[in-house]
C-alpha cells in the first residue's frame, strides 16, 4: 500500500468519525478543519516519499544556538 | 470553567514536571556535571518557584478566568498574539515528547513495529484522553501518577543491595559553571508547570497546589538521579540514553520478577501519556479561546493528526531530540520565566469609569 494511501486511510478514518462535530461546525471552522487534515497528510507524504535532509527542528536549533550562553560548553 | 481537586491539581503539576523529564535529561546534566548534578535541580527549582508565584499571582487579579481568557480581555490583539505564540510553543512540547516516548518504545520494547504506527497508536490514545476534558485527565492522572509516584519511593527499596554511595564522592568536585551547566537542560523541562493558569481560572488553584507538585516532582527526579549515579556510576549514566530504564532493570527480586522492568514501564507510560494529553488539552483549549468560534469537540482531533504528522516530520531521529535539548532552554526561558515575569508587572485588569470618576 502507498504511503498515500496510508495517509488518507488515516485522515478519512478520523474525518468520518468526526463529522457530526464538522457538520455542526460554522465555515470558518469547516475550511480550517479541513486544511489541517489536508496539511496532515501532505507532511505524512512528505516524510516517507522525499529524502528530508534537513529537519525543522535543526534550523530552530541553529537560531537558538546563538543565544545559548553554554554552546560551547561553557559560560 | 473546569474545576479539578486539590489533589489532582497537585499530580498533574507533578506530572508536567516529571514525567517527560526523566526520560533523558539526567543522563545530559551527569554528563555536564558529573555527580553534582544532583544540585542542577534546586538551582532550576528556584528560577522556576519565582516564575511560578509570578505567574499565579497575575492571574488572580483576573478572577473567574484563565490567563488565555485574561490576556484576550486586557490586551486584545497583542493579547491574542502573545497566546498564539503559547500555543505554538506547547505545540513543539507535545511533537517533542510524543517523538520522545514513541523512540523510547521503538528502541526499548517494540523494535520490529514502524515508528510512525508507535505515533499513530499514541496520539489516538492521547486524543482519546483529551475529548473527556480536563476532569478526565485529572482522574487518569490520580490513578496513574500517584502509581508511579509510589513505584518510585519504592526503588531505592528495590535497589539496595546496588547502591554504591562511593560514586558519589567527592561532592563540589566541579565547577560552579558545570552545575549551572546542568540546571540549564532542566529548568525548560521543570517550567512546563507554568501551563496550569492558562487552562484554569484563578479561583481553582492556590499558588501552593502547583509549589507542592513541582516540589514532589523535584523530590522524585532528585531521587531518581541520586540513585542512577549510586547505581550505574556517572559514567555509564551519562552514555546511556534512557538512564532511568537502565536503572530498573538493575532490579533483580526472584527470577520470577526478572523482567520487573516491564511493569514499571508500564506504570509510567500511561502517566506519561496523561502528561502528553494535558499538553494537548492546552494546545486545543489556546486555540479555542484565540478563536472563540471554534468548538472544542471540533478541534481535538485534527490537532491530534497534526501532531502525529509533525512529531515525524520535525525530528530526524531522537539524537536530534537530544541536540535540540541543549538549545530549548532559550526557548523556556523565554516562555516560562521572562514572559511571566514581564506580564506580572503588566497585565492588570482595565480600571474601571466607576473608580475613575470617584
Amino acid at each position: 500500500m502507498s504511503i498515500f494511501v496510508q495517509a488518507l486511510i488515516v485522515a478519512g478514518l478520523c474525518f468520518i468519525l468526526e463529522w457530526n462535530a464538522f457538520r455542526k461546525a460554522s465555515t470558518g471552522a469547516r475550511i480550517a478543519i479541513s486544511m489541517s487534515y489536508l496539511c496532515s497528510v501532505a507532511i505524512w507524504v512528505y516524510v516517507f516519499k522525499s529524502v528530508q535532509t534537513v529537519h525543522p527542528s535543526e534550523i530552530l536549533q541553529a537560531a537558538l544556538a546563538a543565544l545559548n550562553p553554554f554552546r560551547s560548553g561553557g559560560l | 470553567m473546569q474545576k479539578l481537586s486539590a489533589r489532582q491539581l497537585v499530580l498533574i503539576s507533578c506530572g508536567l514536571t516529571l514525567d517527560a523529564t526523566l526520560i533523558s535529561i539526567p543522563a545530559q546534566m551527569v554528563k555536564v556535571a558529573g555527580h553534582d548534578a544532583v544540585f542542577c535541580y534546586f538551582i532550576a527549582m528556584a528560577l522556576i518557584v519565582l516564575s511560578w508565584i509570578a505567574i499565579v499571582k497575575t492571574v488572580q487579579r483576573f478572577p473567574g478566568q484563565d490567563l488565555f481568557s485574561a490576556l484576550t480581555d486586557r490586551f486584545p490583539f497583542i493579547g491574542k498574539v502573545i497566546g498564539l505564540s503559547y500555543v505554538a510553543f506547547f505545540f513543539l512540547i507535545l511533537t517533542r515528547d510524543l517523538r520522545s516516548i514513541a523512540s523510547f518504545v521503538n528502541y526499548s520494547l517494540l523494535p520490529r513495529t514502524p515508528l510512525s504506527v508507535i505515533i499513530a497508536v499514541l496520539g489516538v490514545c492521547v486524543a482519546l484522553t483529551v475529548r473527556s476534558r480536563l476532569k478526565g485527565v485529572g482522574r487518569m492522572t490520580e490513578i496513574y501518577q500517584t502509581s508511579l509516584l509510589i513505584i518510585i519511593l519504592l526503588l531505592p527499596v528495590l535497589l539496595f543491595k546496588e547502591v554504591d554511595y562511593r560514586w558519589m564522592q567527592p561532592l563540589f568536585s566541579h565547577s560552579i559553571t558545570d552545575v549551572l551547566h546542568g540546571s540549564w537542560y532542566a529548568v525548560a523541562y521543570l517550567g512546563e508547570i507554568v501551563a496550569i493558569p492558562f487552562l484554569l481560572s484563578s479561583s481553582s488553584f492556590p499558588v501552593r497546589h502547583g509549589l507542592y507538585g513541582l516540589l514532589i516532582g523535584v523530590a522524585m527526579l532528585e531521587g531518581l538521579l541520586v540513585l542512577c549515579i549510586a547505581v550505574l556510576s556517572p559514567e555509564i549514566t551519562s552514555r546511556f540514553l534512557f538512564p532511568n530504564y537502565h536503572l530498573i532493570r538493575e532490579i533483580r527480586i526472584t527470577d520470577f520478577l526478572d523482567r520487573f522492568d516491564v511493569a514499571i514501564v508500564g506504570v509510567w507510560l500511561p502517566a506519561v501519556m496523561v502528561k502528553i494529553a494535558c499538553t494537548l488539552y492546552f494546545v486545543c483549549h489556546g486555540i479555542r479561546r484565540i478563536f472563540p468560534s471554534l468548538q472544542f469537540e471540533q478541534i481535538v482531533t485534527p490537532v491530534s493528526v497534526f501532531t502525529v504528522a509533525c512529531s515525524m516530520w520535525l525530528y530526524a531521529n531522537y539524537n536530534q531530540i537530544l541536540h535540540f535539548n541543549a538549545h530549548w532552554p532559550v526557548l523556556g526561558l523565554l516562555f516560562e520565566v521572562l514572559i511571566p515575569i514581564v506580564m506580572y508587572f503588566v497585565l492588570r485588569p482595565k480600571v474601571k469609569s466607576t473608580a475613575l470618576a470617584k
